[in-house]
């Protein structure tokens, strides 16, 4: 702790890396069997807003010989320190170094976070490849997203958990328990000399007997040329373990409020959704189970805000009760309603200024393409009169912010495509000229586009992307098209989303390329001012990979897919 | 601890120290509204656009500054405290190393705390107690001078300021290792580094009009164009702890 306190006087937002907040957990390290540490590979304020962080944390702490520790990726000033003072990677919770804790495991929700799991492992002094580690270091696992294609990350992981983890987590407990106790049995029956074989054997066979378990991927033991993974899904959301005693950070951190997630799965079947297509089927949580939890979660936090997490929560069968429900109880206390995620084909206005009575924040709709054309092929079978209808509705109820999300480089697009987007956002302001009633005030609607990465397991996982430069050629098509003052264009760099696509749908090849990247200095890709494209490029050059061969290439009908092994329909799907 | 129940503006004295130095002063506010509503107590919002609870914190602390003194007004209804929040039972509700001491009825404003008696202190390396005696000489003469000119950097840019009559009572202790049991932590540090002095200067600053921060008295002390003692030494990583906070008089102000 002393060694820490030098260096975090030098450090911006210490409170990053100190823990103590309000209903952490610390529990007796000499009582405790087995040590868990679940990193999130980004910063502190991105890990704590991240409800599957606090899902497994809460289900880790709630097995009494399990003492489950947060650790963030420090932030480069914070690394630097890290390095100078030689301090290892550490638990918030203990301080003790990464190295001493029994498991690691990742969560890892997008790719541009690769470099940081492996500059975690660094930090912590441990080998960032399987190979390279042995049964003196820890287990290292990893879940999340990214993992439905674990494969440019099998140097690296000993074991994947895919799908929805909270019943995993407490059978990978349960198996690492009795394997140590059985372990340690045949350790004291056999010659003492013989002692580091044993030891030798825990690790090992741990893995072994994991790689049996449903969901689990151990690189080193599955061979998957002739075995599937079935993806794990939690069947039952109203039984399934809710945080509602959870963290409370002392810094502000990007979702800073209770959460209620509302169904897991979505029934739109977008086709460049991979959310969707991984996460199906679509289960839902009872408004009363609901409405339960977001009176705990409250009185419990002491937060003044509680936000409705689903993919789509105007697809939630039942909406209007669930809101009935939680107004009655949170107006009173005034306590702030938050709806992200509304679709503008069931925007209810109504609704809206009921849960928003106090702040007007803007509204966010997201067509994702111009045409009704292109919109039906990607299946966001939205329509303009719905979109328009749902935008007159707004402003005629005195918001006067719509941001409007489209992608381009969709499959199948044309100019036309692209023009359509300018045109249906010269119509909303349209809308607005018709339906406000303070034309004085007057409008801010925000175009923003980003380019189209396809991503596996979803219908476009064959696809090309479209290059940069083809991008930024229809960027500066819509820019053009778009005249009127009151609405502004903003579009995503490409670079990021290049690298991204080919991480997305990369084979076990591209390890080297992420370990050469991370050798080069790749680190926190995900923050425009971190993410360098030359850095990544170098690194592929260095490997001898074409990262068009990953991103911007068609793959044929017959081509094996590197993920083709992982099965994320649901169990109980029809 | 008096009953605060029926009490509406309510003045509450806390320790900030541990992990909690960490929190910003932005961050407390958020902090501490959470902690209050967890404990069962009905903040009073105010009244207009985008309604927040009524938080005041007397002095904003630095991040990475301890304090055993600080002041919060808070303003809570009468009307509707559940039982959960009998007398003034929050520390359970508070992140480590924020702790109440005492809550209760303000009698003055927070504009008539003048002064804040804090402590400084750096381990340093050992340079053998002759000469810790001339270095502490030395910084006493320093902080005798009837003009101390330091130089302060703000948002027009760096400016001179006679900090001289804005220091009171300055003391200076060069103490072994261990002997200071104000911060836990510098009795920890490894003698293999060769660290076993502890400077230690306690003062009352100006708190506000004008504001001293720790920062200066660190500059007086590292003060190197100073032909006084060519063997001083550099002060690094100070820990810095708030103690008292009074007003114009030097009277305890509660």
């Amino acid at each position: 702790m002393e060694k820490i306190e030098r260096i975090l006087q030098k450090v911006q937002k210490p409170a990053r890396y100190v823990g103590g907040e309000y209903n952490q957990t610390i529990k007796d390290k000499d009582k405790v069997k087995i040590r868990a540490a679940l990193c999130f590979p980004d910063t502190y304020e991105i890990g704590m807003s991240n409800l599957g962080m606090r899902i497994l944390y809460g289900i880790f702490n709630n097995i009494e010989d399990v003492w489950c520790e947060r650790v963030f990726a420090p932030w480069p000033d914070m690394e630097s320190q890290l390095r100078e003072s030689n301090i290892s990677l550490y638990g918030l919770e203990s301080h003790d170094a990464l190295s001493e804790f029994d498991i690691i495991a990742f969560s890892i929700g997008y790719e541009l976070s690769y470099t940081n799991v492996l500059n975690m492992l660094d930090l912590a002094g441990i080998p960032v490849r399987s190979a390279d580690r042995d049964e003196s270091h820890p287990i290292v696992i990893a879940g999340g997203a990214c993992c439905y294609n674990p494969e440019p990350l099998t140097d690296f992981i000993d074991l994947f958990v895919i799908g929805e983890g909270e019943e995993a987590a407490v059978e990978l407990i349960d198996l690492f328990r009795s394997n140590k106790a059985s372990q340690s049995k045949t350790e004291k029956q056999s010659k003492p000399n013989s002692q580091n074989k044993q030891i030798k054997r825990e690790k090992q066979e741990f893995l072994k007997k994991a790689s049996e378990l449903a969901g689990i991927y151990v690189p080193s033991q599955n061979d998957v040329s002739t075995r599937v993974i079935q993806k794990r899904t939690v069947k039952d959301l109203d039984n399934a373990y809710f945080p509602t005693k959870t963290i409370v950070p002392s810094m502000s951190i990007v979702h800073d409020r209770a959460v209620l997630e509302l169904f897991r799965g979505c029934i739109r079947g977008c086709k460049f959704c991979a959310a969707g297509h991984t996460g199906s089927p679509r289960r839902i949580r009872s408004p009363n189970v609901l409405i339960r939890q977001a009176m705990e979660s409250i009185e419990s936090s002491g937060y003044d805000e509680i936000a409705l997490l689903s993919l789509s929560t105007s697809d939630y069968p039942y909406l209007d009760e669930l809101c009935d429900g939680l107004l009655k109880w949170c107006e009173p206390k005034k306590i702030n309603l938050s709806l992200p995620s509304l679709r503008a084909d069931s925007f209810n206005v109504n609704l809206m200024r009921r849960v928003q009575s106090t702040r007007k924040s803007g509204l966010t709709f997201a067509p994702e393409a111009g045409t009704q054309r292109l919109r039906d092929y990607i299946n966001k079978k939205i329509t303009e009169d719905e979109l328009l209808g749902a935008c007159a509705s707004a402003f005629a109820g005195g918001w006067n912010t719509i941001k409007l999300y489209f992608m381009l480089g969709l499959p199948s697009e044309t100019n036309e495509d692209v023009t359509a987007i300018a045109e249906l956002s010269h119509k909303v302001l349209d809308v607005w000229r018709d339906n406000t009633n303070n034309k004085k005030r007057g409008v801010r609607i925000t175009v923003s586009t980003s380019c189209f990465i396809p991503k596996p397991h979803t219908p476009f996982e064959r696809e090309p992307q479209i290059s940069m430069n083809e991008y930024l050629k229809r960027v500066e098509l819509l820019r053009k098209s778009i005249k009127s003052k009151q609405i502004s264009y903003n579009w995503h760099s490409p670079e990021q989303g290049f690298v991204e696509a080919a991480l997305s749908r990369a084979d076990k090849k591209l390890g080297k390329v992420i370990e050469t990247a991370w050798h080069m200095g790749a680190r926190f890709d995900s923050w425009s001012e971190y993410f360098s494209l030359k850095t990544w490029l170098g690194a592929f050059s260095k490997c001898g990979i074409d990262p068009d061969e990953y991103a911007t290439r068609k793959r044929t009908d017959s081509e094996e897919l590197p993920w083709s092994f992982i099965v994320t329909r649901g169990a109980c799907d029809e | 601890m008096s009953d605060v129940r029926n009490l509406s503006k309510v003045r509450v004295r806390y320790f900030k120290t541990g992990k909690a130095k960490y929190i910003s002063h932005l961050d407390l506010q958020a902090t501490m509204q959470r902690a209050f509503l967890r404990s069962g107590f009905t903040l009073k919002y105010s009244e207009g656009f985008n309604p927040h609870p009524h938080i005041s914190v007397a002095l904003p602390l630095p991040v990475g500054v301890e304090s055993d003194c600080e002041l919060m007004d808070i303003i809570i209804e009468k009307s509707n405290l559940n039982d959960k929040a009998s007398g003034f039972g929050i520390d359970n509700f508070l992140p480590e190393g924020l702790t109440i001491q005492k809550a209760y009825q303000p009698m003055r404003k927070f504009s008539a705390i003048k002064w804040v008696e804090i402590l400084c202190s750096a381990v340093c390396g050992n340079f053998g107690i002759i000469n810790a005696e001339k270095i502490k000489e030395t910084l006493n003469g320093r902080f005798g001078r009837k003009s101390l000119i330091i130089e302060k950097k703000s948002k027009s840019g760096i400016r001179s300021f006679d900090i001289s009559g804005h220091i009171r009572e300055i003391s200076v202790q060069i103490s072994k290792l261990g002997a200071d049991a104000n911060f836990a932590g510098l009795d920890m540090q490894n003698e293999k580094d060769g660290m076993d002095f502890v400077l230690t200067v306690r003062a009352k600053i100006s708190a506000q009009e004008p504001t001293v921060n720790c920062n200066d008295i660190i500059s007086i002390i590292n003060l190197n164009e100073d032909k006084d003692c060519q063997d001083m030494p550099l002060f690094e990583n100070f820990q810095f702890k708030r103690i008292e906070i009074y007003d114009k008089d030097m009277v305890l102000f509660t």
